[in-house]
């Protein structure tokens, strides 16, 4: 582009110009009229800090482990929810002059009226304490004071609900736990107990007694026989002296034990007799048993007659007899002793696997025994940790400051909005003037003949201004100008000239009252 | 006989618009050797103020574009001696292009050139500028010239300035026809047209034509001139219709070139200076 490209299109611009003026001031004075039209905004603001633990971490800790930061966001989501926003407008009739107003589109206003800002604090950066801001915006400021109140109640609320639950969570969560462990170590006592029990003869505690109880029955066993053999042997030696002198003292006629009986009836009977009537069925019970007793007894006093003649009981048969019984007696003694080892045998050959049971049932017990002791520990923790949390001793969230009616509106936006009305306009005006001459598809210099249609002008006449045109021209010229001139030069005469009346006039109005109150005084 | 009685009813047609317009007859004429139908013309004064008003700059020379006016003339004068042309016909593609005021410039900017007789016409019948220009009111019009029913001395008015030292005849309608292009092509136009160049013995005829695109006016005359000049308005003529245009003239008779008008792009930048 050369210079006189340039040149062209400056003087094109520049021709253009009122197009510009025009529709920026248009676009101006509409934006900056709404800018003025908004509502006063007020902004009540409460501050919050999370504090950490108030008790020292390594004596005490709260169950509750998530950082403030993250609580703190958490609940924002929970007060920004839709139900809660309608909730607040409706309290506080946040918007009490317009009614019919949709539910999604109060949601959304209110949503942008709630400002969660973090303050920032100088701490380290692995410090959990943290201050916020939570602020609302009304049209009034008693509204916005009210709803950031509000808001804050919620919050702490919120927090330490939250904080209490999850104490009381991990709280349950042990006790359960611990039941759990306590069921099992019971079930498995009496698993263990009921097996003891069962094999209480066969445990591995006692197998060193039983060893030696087996010991000592294989003893006494040996000197049974060695007894045994003995007593075989002085038998068999006074049976040969009985057959070597072969006089043999008579044999005591002892009496048959149905003899001995028919005596001890016959007793019985004349002890009675004095009695019981002779027609007792007793006595006639009685008397046909000796009757039948005495017949029993005649007929074996004549076998024996037949039997022994008249050989006699002698001495040696005394001997034999007792030497007999000494022998059935070690007889019996040997077989239940041969039962005892026998038993022994058999527990003692069980205890090895009993052994392996119980161990392992041991072992479990053991087991659930440790995993029981740590959870009664981590069940006391919890119980600190609660107790912690309901004392609000832990990471807690306090209010600094309490939001209060504001006593000025926020600094609008409006300058912001005027400005932008303006540059938007400006912005509109060149576009407006670059579009029309992009749809433009005329001739405007020699140049565009040149390269349009390959044509040297023949000649070229600039464009003559009728007289009333150069009047009406240097008229609009000279209002531009003027009016320039007179915009700043009034506002600086309005700045300069009124502004200090006006501080004047306060300046007497806070000495008035400052004389009327020494009066008072 | 008929020629007689209708040469007679011109001389009595001129004496009576003579004594209408006596006041504005300048009776000190110098009379040079030039056809004698030229000091027949009525004079016309011209008014300084109302030439300011409609932008004839080549009448007082005050203001700057006057110089490339003259230019214009210059170069068309060149052209003239060079083919030995009389006539030339100012087209614009579309209305309000500035033809008419440029037409009155040049003239003005002609009768400056001594030993010039130069003669304006404005056949823009259905829309004719110049009278209006110039304030040309009680001449026949243009039309019955062209129809033979009119003589040369009721039809032109001298009108150049007073520092002239050529000659300049206007001619205008007054807007009254429907038939123009009929009237344009007509044999009885040609005869006029022959007629003029007879007892004028103009060196510059300056034809101002019609629009050409929106009638045919313009182009049923071009056989009566012998180039043509094509004036475009700068942000107001289309370069499509340049090019139409453009072709159109070259087509039908010698195309002198185009004249950007009303440019508003100040030429210094273009060496003019």
């Amino acid at each position: 582009m050369s210079s006189s490209d340039l040149r062209f299109y400056w003087s094109l611009m520049w021709r253009r110009v009122h197009y510009v003026m025009g529709i920026t001031l248009l676009v101006s004075i509409v934006g900056i009229v709404f800018a003025w039209s908004l509502p006063p905004v007020y902004r009540a603001t409460s501050r919050l800090i999370i504090e950490t633990a108030q008790m020292p971490e390594q004596l005490a800790r709260s169950t509750v482990s998530v950082s403030g930061i993250e609580q703190m966001q958490i609940i924002e989501q929970k007060i920004m929810t839709n139900e809660n926003l309608l909730n607040l407008a409706r309290k506080f009739n946040v918007y009490e002059s317009k009614n019919g107003h949709l539910e999604s589109d109060i949601v959304e206003d209110m949503a942008a009226r709630v400002i969660f800002a973090q303050i920032r604090l100088e701490v380290p950066p692995n410090s959990a304490l943290a201050g916020f801001s939570i602020s609302f915006e009304a049209e009034e400021p008693g509204v916005a004071a009210d709803v950031a109140q509000a808001i804050t109640t919620q919050i702490l609320d919120e927090n330490t609900k939250r904080r209490v639950d999850s104490a009381d969570d991990t709280l349950r969560f042990f006790e359960g736990s611990v039941k759990n462990l306590d069921g099992e170590l019971n079930l498995l006592e009496g698993e263990l107990l009921t097996f003891k029990k069962a094999n209480k003869d066969a445990l591995p505690d006692s197998l060193a007694y039983r060893r030696n109880e087996q010991a000592r029955q294989q003893e006494r066993l040996a000197q049974l026989e060695r007894e045994e053999a003995s007593l075989r042997d002085r038998r068999s030696g006074l049976v040969r002296i009985y057959d070597g002198t072969e006089a043999v003292v008579g044999i005591n006629q002892s009496l048959t034990p149905e003899g001995e009986m028919l005596q001890q009836l016959r007793r019985t009977l004349a002890e009675k007799q004095g009695i019981y009537a002779d027609e007792n069925p007793n006595m006639s019970a009685l008397r046909s048993q000796i009757e039948h007793l005495e017949e029993t007894v005649a007929s074996q006093r004549a076998g024996r007659k037949n039997a022994v003649g008249n050989k006699r009981y002698s001495e040696l048969d005394i001997q034999l007899a007792e030497i007999d019984a000494r022998l059935t007696s070690i007889k019996q003694e040997r077989s239940d002793i041969a039962a005892v080892l026998k038993d022994l045998k058999q527990t003692i050959l069980a205890t090895p696997e009993n052994e392996i049971v119980l161990t392992s049932l041991e072992r479990r017990h053991k087991n659930i025994q440790t995993q029981y002791d740590s959870a009664i520990a981590r069940l006391a923790e919890a119980t600190t940790g609660k107790q912690i949390e309901q004392r609000f001793k832990g990471e807690r969230i306090s209010i600094i400051e309490m939001a209060t009616p504001p006593d000025k509106p926020v600094p609008s936006k409006r300058l912001k909005i005027a400005a932008g009305a303006v540059a938007v306009g400006i912005i509109l005006g060149f576009g407006f003037v670059l579009l029309l001459e992009l749809l433009n598809r005329t001739i405007r210099r020699p140049t565009d003949l040149v390269n349009y249609l390959e044509i040297r002008p023949f000649a070229t006449i600039q464009y003559i201004a009728s007289r009333s045109e150069v009047i009406a021209r240097r008229l609009a010229v000279g209002t531009i100008l003027f009016a320039a001139l007179m915009v700043p030069l009034s506002a600086f005469v309005i700045y300069y000239q009124f502004e200090p009346i006006g501080s004047f006039v306060e300046g007497i109005f806070s000495r008035m009252a400052q004389a009327s109150h020494e009066q008072n005084g | 006989m008929s020629k007689m009685v209708e040469r007679m009813q011109v001389i009595v047609g001129k004496q009576d618009f003579v004594s209408s317009i006596s006041n504005t007859v300048d009776a000190t004429d110098a009379t040079r050797d030039c056809p004698g139908a030229w000091s027949d013309m009525t004079w016309l004064k011209i008014d300084p103020k109302r030439m300011q008003k409609h932008r004839i700059i080549s009448f007082s020379r005050s203001h700057s574009a006057s110089a490339s006016i003259d230019m214009l003339r210059t170069n068309i004068w060149h052209a003239f001696q060079c083919h030995k042309w009389t006539t030339i016909a100012v087209c614009s593609p579309a209305p309000n292009c500035g033809k008419s005021t440029l037409c009155v410039n040049l003239a003005f900017s002609f009768s400056r050139l001594s030993e010039c007789r130069t003669v304006l016409i404005d056949l823009d019948l259905r829309r004719p500028q110049i009278g209006r220009i110039l304030g040309l009111k009680e001449l026949d019009p243009i039309e019955k010239f062209l129809k033979g029913e009119s003589c040369i001395e009721r039809s032109f008015a001298r009108c150049e300035p007073s520092s002239a030292e050529g000659k300049l005849a206007v001619a205008t309608a007054n807007g009254e026809i429907n038939t123009c292009a009929e009237l344009l092509q007509s044999e009885s136009a040609k005869r006029a047209i022959g007629r003029l160049k007879q007892e004028l013995q103009p060196h510059v005829v300056l034809v101002d034509l019609p629009p050409m695109l929106s009638n045919d006016d313009a182009l049923s005359f071009l056989s009566n001139v012998d180039c043509a000049l094509l004036i475009v308005a700068a942000e107001e003529t289309q370069i499509a219709q340049i090019d139409v245009c453009e072709r159109e003239l070259a087509g039908k008779t010698n195309f002198l070139g185009v004249v950007l008008n009303k440019c508003r792009y100040s030429p210094e930048a273009y060496g003019y200076y």
